[in-house]
């Protein structure tokens, strides 16, 4: 019985032991799960920490460069140069002395056919290619944004103000407008409009490789500015001179005279919008005949000699 | 070096089971991004059935641009290849699996994905200045992918433990 009592003794010393012993490893055993949960959770943050990095670097060049401080254009402004009255485009037609036709435009043929997918149709393409620094572009796109907007809409009503560089002297702070972020869409023909490099310079819009094609192909110098309608009609210079638009300093003052059929600005400026229509109704898809025979598009078809 | 100095070689370790629910998560994203990494791989070849938008966030500029690809090889197949294989690293018969190295090749992929993924997320913010919609896709799936891992794998294979 002693001997037992003995054993029993022993044996509850030792199950004492391996309690303890079962306690210190499961407790060292939560601590080191405890860090390797923090290890893992930390790794993820590292990841996120990267990504957040990237976007303000993003942010600050953004503001550094003052891109986005120009900010969408007033509704005011954006309705006068998106709903241009008929009796404007008519009563101007061509007649501005400024835009020289076969200076600004040239007349291809069609091939290759450009066309681009659009919510599962095939319509006609067209870009135009210019950057945010370029005054002859600044002058170009109140006639380009005008004519386009006979034919579609842009994307939440919007149009962003931009000014060309402060520094060239062919036309510094032209108000203008820019393509950059933008989104188009009409039922006739597809339309993007690239910005490849910003106010200052900088690399901005990345050329999808087929518009990238198009451009070395009919724009070999790689001037600005450059507009391709499917092909067939092709915007190869400064619809006029930015200087024309050198008295004026805000987009609403440039805006608010097109009413004015008998300003030189107006004129030059409204007389581009119906070459490009011209151009557009030459390969738009069943465009509207309310914009391709009117007698403003009309004269400006007969003047770079294409068939609408 | 006599013998008593080389080190002792450990017993060959087990590894842990894997947590259920990390069966049920993972086999779904990975064949999802099987899915649009295939979408996007189509869109190589034919790329006019690419839909998207135009502005910030426009995939046909970030699909047509230089860093499209890596090494020469467009970044949709090495996306494609890299899914093919984590659909098979997350099975449940590899997750069961015994085997350690199909657990460290799982969270090996998961890692090397998510840096991959990290410079693509550069390229796009700053370099391209557009964002393809299919790509966020492609890369929030790896970035849960390798929540998953980094949360499940390390404590399977023991190296939370002494």
């Amino acid at each position: 019985l002693s001997l037992l009592a003995i054993l029993l003794d022993d044996a509850n010393r030792r199950g004492g032991c391996s309690e303890q012993r079962h306690e210190h490893v499961m407790v060292k055993r939560r601590r080191k799960r405890k860090s390797g949960a923090l290890i893992a959770w930390v790794s993820v943050g590292v990841v996120v920490a990267i990504v957040l990095t990237f976007v303000l670097v993003k942010e600050l060049s953004n503001s550094g460069n003052q891109r986005t401080s120009f900010g969408p254009t007033s509704p005011q402004v954006f309705d006068e140069v998106t709903q241009v009255p008929a009796s404007v485009f008519n009563t101007v037609g061509v007649s501005s002395t400024l835009v020289v036709p076969h200076n600004v435009f040239a007349i291809g043929s069609h091939e290759p056919s450009f066309t681009e997918k659009v919510n599962g149709v095939v319509l006609p393409a067209s870009f135009y290619y210019g950057a945010e620094f370029c005054p002859y572009c600044a002058a170009t796109r109140w006639g380009l944004v005008i004519a386009l907007s006979r034919f579609g809409t842009f994307a939440n009503n919007r149009l962003y103000n931009m000014w060309s560089s402060a520094t060239d002297s062919a036309g510094p702070n032209t108000p203008t407008f820019t393509f950059y972020g933008v989104k188009y869409s009409s039922p006739y023909f597809a339309f993007t409009g690239y910005e490849v490099e910003d106010r200052n310079g900088k690399a901005l819009a990345v050329l999808p490789s087929n518009v990238h094609t198009l451009v070395n192909k009919y724009n070999q110098n790689l001037s600005f500015p450059f507009m391709d309608i499917a092909n067939k009609t092709f915007l190869v210079n400064s619809a006029f001179d930015p200087l024309t638009l050198g008295g004026y300093t805000t987009q609403g003052a440039i805006a608010s005279a097109l009413k004015d059929t008998t300003s030189p600005v107006t004129q030059a400026i409204i007389s581009t919008a119906n070459y490009i229509s011209a151009g557009i109704c030459a390969s738009a898809k069943n465009p509207p005949a309310s914009v391709c025979h009117s007698s403003g598009v009309q004269a400006a078809a007969t003047a770079l000699g294409l068939k609408l | 070096m006599s013998a008593a100095s080389l080190p002792t070689s450990p017993a060959r370790r087990t590894v842990e089971p894997a947590p259920t629910w990390v069966l049920w998560v993972t086999l779904p994203l990975a064949l999802l991004g099987v899915a649009i990494a295939t979408y996007l791989t189509i869109i190589h070849f034919n790329p006019k059935a690419l839909h998207c938008s135009a502005g910030i966030f426009n995939c046909s500029a970030v699909l047509d641009s230089a860093q499209s690809k890596f090494l020469g090889i467009p970044v949709a197949f090495l996306g494609l290849f890299q899914y093919v294989v984590m659909t098979a690293l997350c099975t449940p018969w590899a997750w069961r699996s015994k085997r350690r190295e199909v657990h460290l090749a799982r969270l090996t992929l998961a890692a090397v994905g998510m840096a991959f993924v990290l410079w693509l997320i550069a390229a796009e913010l700053l370099i391209i200045n557009n964002i393809c919609e299919y790509c966020t896709g492609v890369h929030l799936i790896t970035f849960a992918l390798f929540i998953c891992m980094v949360t499940t794998i390390p404590a399977m294979l023991g190296w939370n433990e002494d």
